[in-house]
């Protein structure tokens, strides 16, 4: 499906791209957001980075999927986007959030507490952790596409995974606990 | 071990967001045409400038070959003839130079475009 459409944008059908726009803008949004933090600056670099993906598209060899390519762009404009306005990561001390984990009272709450409550865990961990969490668990990718998309290691993707999975949970525990007791 | 992976995806499949901004889609194809038609500028600019170039060239040549039989035929002694004549090329080779730097320039920036 995605190669029909290049070769429609590539033979100059223009508005054949707003496929791609339309398929991919929430996930790239949810890439550029784990990255920039803010909407309006994550809206700001998936703009840009479409924009990108359609004046590099003759040179997109087809090897990989749209997507992978696509998730590439946006985080190297993200990365970009986070040097040219200093964007830096809050000081996030993993001991200081390690607590036990609850999962009951995660179940325990209304569904859209619950996706209010992991977005802002996802915000509050540092970027790298954050975008590894999306594309693997999110996005489902494999550890091989992830690194393709951001150039890691694979040592260094499963450390970011891990430490990804330690953060997010202590994020949460914390975020309920505050919920809770408003603390 | 396998539960908490799991529920971790459970967990991140909550985590999915929504593009919020409802024109976004509208707004790329707005600059998407903006900078095909900004690109489409900036290649005439080139074409232009290329064409000046060698229009130059030629012409410059040109004009060396009428000045040098210019001054051949005048009556000015042989030394400032032969100043006059070097000078003359002198001046079109630094011309040349000068904007062959600007076409390199211009075909690196092209390069950087493209990338």
């Amino acid at each position: 499906m995605d190669n029909t459409h290049i070769a429609n944008v590539l033979s100059g059908d223009r508005h054949a791209f707003r496929y791609f726009i339309r398929t991919y803008k929430d996930m790239a949004f949810s890439v550029a957001l784990s990255m920039v933090k803010n909407e309006l600056m994550a809206e700001e670099v998936v703009q840009e980075s479409f924009v990108q993906a359609y004046l590099g598209l003759s040179s997109f060899q087809q090897r990989a999927k749209f997507s992978t390519w696509l998730y590439k762009i946006v985080l190297r404009t993200a990365s970009k986007y986070r040097q040219k306005h200093q964007l830096k990561d809050q000081e996030f001390i993993l001991e200081r959030h390690d607590q036990a984990y609850d999962e009951h009272a995660l179940n325990d709450m209304l569904r859209e507490e619950q996706k209010a409550l992991i977005n802002e865990a996802l915000m509050a961990i540092p970027s790298k952790e954050s975008v590894a969490l999306r594309l693997f668990y999110l996005e489902e990718l494999s550890l091989k596409e992830i690194i393709e998309i951001t150039g890691w290691s694979e040592s260094n993707l499963k450390v970011i995974l891990h430490r990804a999975r330690k953060s997010l949970h202590a994020t949460l525990t914390l975020l309920m606990k505050k919920s809770t007791y408003g603390t | 071990m396998e539960h908490k992976e799991e529920q971790l995806k459970a967990i991140m499949k909550l985590a999915e967001v929504k593009m919020p901004f409802d024109d976004f889609e509208d707004q790329v194809m707005l600059k998407i045409e903006q900078v095909e038609a900004e690109k489409k500028k900036l290649d005439r600019s080139r074409l232009y400038a290329l064409a000046f170039f060698a229009l130059g060239t030629v012409f410059g040549i040109g004009s060396n070959y009428l000045i040098a039989n210019y001054v051949a035929g005048s009556d000015l002694s042989a030394s400032l003839k032969n100043y006059v004549e070097i000078g003359s090329w002198l001046l079109y080779v630094v011309f040349i130079i000068l904007l062959s730097d600007k076409l390199w320039k211009l075909k690196g920036l092209q390069k950087a475009e493209n990338q």
